[in-house]
């Protein structure tokens, strides 16, 4: 069959936007969890936060102590200058809008748990000039504490300040004796940040913050399966994610 | 004149290469009375991941390639040696044998004045009490 | 050629010294820093990027502007700047080194800056901009040197150079684009996530850069032997006129986008710097005295009997000043106030902080002291 010539056309276009778009577009857009038919195609880890579980108890911090002890993350009493993987806030600071006067009397003023979204579009990955942060394929955007030259381009793309830097030396606020033995400290001048427990992740485990909770009130699993625990409170419930017109895709879902 | 002025500039050589390399010429001086280093070996141990010829050598290609695998391709998968499986992890593999890294790593490394930042972050278990 | 730079007054030994002192007490903080850590600066989780981010961008766009003189001076052959472009050039020399120091002493982690290179990521505009600026560095060092020389031995410059000058014009543009792409693409910043953030950049680029140039030709009328003249000084208020009114017409627009669409977000970060929301460490008096300066400076350059003399040299020290307040400190930590999480935490720069930054000012006036005594040099001897 001979080839007209818009149908050239078409087709060098066509492979030109694979050639040249295709590589970076994967990067951008994180359309590697989709297989070219647009169904998923490996895992994408995800969270479910029971909102009104976790306020149950609002003094509790099991599952931040449990995190941060596990990941030697240093208590600084500077505020400005702290390091945090999972920390609690206000529901109205974590999703400025949604809260009206009127609805929902017991979230009003309540706190709820902040942690990185691992977004599967994620702008601190997109900034990074070095690779220092990137996504897994199973949707955990993760660090390289080792390739990180300490730009804090991340904290300034992240639209939830989910990163934290180190301002000076971590192991000031840590103590050889009583550190985890079994995970790193980080160093001055690098950005760290939560990684969805991905070593716990790579041995078949969940999350040390899900673990520790008592309510329940965390919910880990796959979201492309769909017989995963938060697959199920999502199908029965309706959840939030924080900034979803910023079009980052956050896999943290919270559930009212 | 043209003589005087050889002169000087050899002069001001001279005295650059004295200062600008004065690192070298301190080292060489100080290297004359140095012994070879002697790092701790592990008692109950005999065999290593590679042969100690190789590790000596390239044992940071190693550590880098356990890195990137751990890191950065989420391969935590143990590596077997001789029936005998190790993580791959520098504190909770390479320090279980080399108990003391003060005795083992500083020995080469404090002799020739390389100080990789390894323990900036990863953990020394011989250590105790709080980091400066 | 290079010899001319041991050959000066006592004037100009004792601000090499000046200088010098100002570098060293530069190196003795930034060995701080590096030892202790950011922490010495002012900057935190919410405000993480301070003066010294603020500094590059702003330095970047004085670097930029070299192509207000390069480009009417070799497409419009307009003879009257021919005086002052390699001095425009050499301007942007000193400036892009500027701004490489003030990225790296901004690191975390300076003795890995190579991973840029090492790990290149073509979607990061941090990648592009290290990449462009440091060819852009090349490109103004080697035209500048290149046509000097030329004029040293009494001869027309090399062929070769023509084509790496035009190259240098849309260069200079791209340099500040993507600086502007730096800010512009981030989700959630509402001061920064603006289609007009790059013209802005280049509009302010094209207001301060002129101005720096203008005050520096009546410091080299004033105390050396090399006198640009009136012409191209009246050319380049002109152009400060119009791109300086540009700027101030860019700012108007965000703040009518803004409070007319009345979305909080977008409302939030101009608020915060002009009216600093009862926070007395706010950066609103700052501001508004930045804002003064420009009006100020109007004033002056459109009134054409103003717009020269002792005038155009006030109206130029005024531009440069509201420039550097507002794209120097404001645009960047107004950027990160509010925080994501809606707090308004204030930054103020610290002691180390202050004199790491004159350090680097002060490097780059170094440079550009040695660079500009050359050409005064070769000048003073080709016009005898």
């Amino acid at each position: 069959m001979e080839m007209t010539r818009l149908d050239f056309l078409k087709k060098a276009w066509r492979t030109g936007l694979v050639l040249f778009g295709g590589a970076s577009f994967e990067v951008v857009s994180g359309s590697a969890l989709l297989a070219a038919d647009g169904k998923p195609s490996g895992r994408r880890m995800a969270m479910a936060i029971d909102i009104r579980a976790c306020v149950k108890d609002a003094g509790c911090v099991k599952c931040i102590s449990a995190c941060h002890r596990g990941h030697n993350v240093p208590v600084i009493p500077d505020a400005k200058r702290a390091i945090t993987w999972i920390w609690k806030d206000t529901i109205d600071r974590a999703m400025p809008g949604v809260l009206d006067p009127y609805s929902g009397a017991d979230l009003r003023g309540a706190n709820t748990l902040l942690l990185c979204n691992q977004c599967a579009n994620p702008p601190c990955v997109r900034v990074c000039p070095t690779g220092a942060t990137w996504k897994r394929e199973d949707g955990i955007v993760m660090m390289d504490q080792h390739r990180c030259i300490g730009c804090r381009y991340c904290m300034a793309a992240c639209p939830y300040g989910s990163r934290s830097f180190n301002w000076g030396d971590p192991r000031r606020y840590l103590d050889k004796g009583s550190v985890a033995r079994d995970y790193p400290t980080r160093t001055k001048g690098t950005v760290e940040k939560c990684e969805f427990c991905a070593e716990r992740v790579d041995r078949g485990l969940g999350p040390l913050c899900a673990g520790a909770c008592a309510e329940k009130a965390i919910l880990f699993g796959d979201l492309n399966a769909p017989g995963s625990a938060v697959r199920k409170a999502l199908a029965g419930r309706i959840a939030l994610r924080r900034k979803p017109e910023l079009g980052t895709d956050p896999s943290v879902y919270y559930l009212l | 004149m043209a003589g005087n002025r050889i002169v000087k500039t050899a002069a001001a050589l001279a005295l650059a290469a004295a200062i600008f390399g004065a690192p070298f010429w301190w080292s060489a001086l100080r290297g004359m009375k140095q012994k070879a280093p002697a790092p701790e070996k592990p008692a109950a141990e005999k065999e290593c991941v590679l042969p100690a010829t190789e590790m000596r050598a390239g044992h940071m290609t190693l550590l880098f390639q356990w890195r990137d695998d751990a890191v950065r391709r989420g391969d935590r998968a143990p590596v077997a040696v001789g029936g005998k499986k190790y993580e791959k992890s520098l504190t909770g593999s390479c320090l279980t044998c080399h108990v003391k890294k003060e005795n083992f790593c500083d020995r080469c490394h404090g002799s020739i004045a390389s100080a990789p930042a390894c323990f900036d972050c990863h953990i020394d278990t011989s250590e105790r009490g709080p980091w400066k | 050629m290079i010899e001319k730079v041991f050959h000066g007054s006592r004037r100009y030994w004792l601000l090499l010294l000046v200088l010098g002192a100002l570098i060293a007490t530069g190196i003795f903080f930034y060995l701080r820093q590096t030892s202790e850590g950011l922490a010495v600066t002012g900057m935190s989780r919410s405000v993480s990027w301070g003066l010294y981010i603020a500094q590059f961008t702003f330095f970047v766009g004085v670097a930029a502007s070299a192509v207000t003189v390069v480009l009417p001076y070799y497409l419009h052959d307009y003879k009257a700047f021919g005086k002052i472009t390699i001095l425009g050039e050499f301007l942007a020399v000193s400036s892009v080194i500027m701004c490489l120091l003030f990225i790296f002493v901004d690191l975390g982690q300076p003795f890995r800056i190579l991973h840029v290179i090492l790990y290149p990521s073509p979607t990061s505009p941090m990648f592009w901009d290290t990449v462009v600026l440091f060819i852009y560095l090349v490109l103004n060092l080697v035209i500048g040197w290149t046509v000097l020389t030329a004029e040293y031995r009494g001869t027309p410059p090399p062929s070769w150079v023509k084509p790496l000058i035009i190259l240098s014009i849309p260069w200079a543009i791209s340099i500040h684009t993507v600086t502007a792409f730096l800010y512009a693409g981030l989700p959630g910043r509402h001061l920064w996530l603006s289609a007009i953030t790059a013209a802005r950049f280049l509009a302010s680029a094209f207001s301060s850069g002129p101005a720096l140039l203008i005050i520096l030709c009546r410091v080299a009328r004033r105390y050396t032997d090399f006198d640009p003249g009136e012409k191209p000084e009246r050319a380049l208020g002109l152009i400060i006129t119009y791109a300086f009114s540009a700027h101030i017409f860019f700012i108007l627009l965000e703040v009518f986008t803004a409070f007319y669409s009345g979305i909080p977000s977008h409302r939030a970060s101009l608020e915060r710097l002009f009216w600093g929301w009862g926070d007395p460490a706010s950066l609103t008096p700052f501001m508004w005295l930045s804002m003064m300066l420009a009006a100020a400076a109007l004033f002056l350059l459109y009134t054409p009997a103003r717009r020269r003399d002792a005038g155009l040299l006030i109206a130029s020290i005024a531009v440069f000043a509201s420039v550097w307040i507002e794209k120097g400190l404001g645009f960047v930590v107004g950027g990160f106030n509010p925080d994501p999480m809606e707090y308004v935490p204030a930054y103020r720069p610290t002691v180390p902080e202050s004199f790491i930054t004159a350090g680097v000012w002060a490097t780059g006036l170094y440079i550009l002291a040695l660079l500009f005594k050359i050409t005064a040099a070769v000048r003073a001897r080709s016009s005898e």
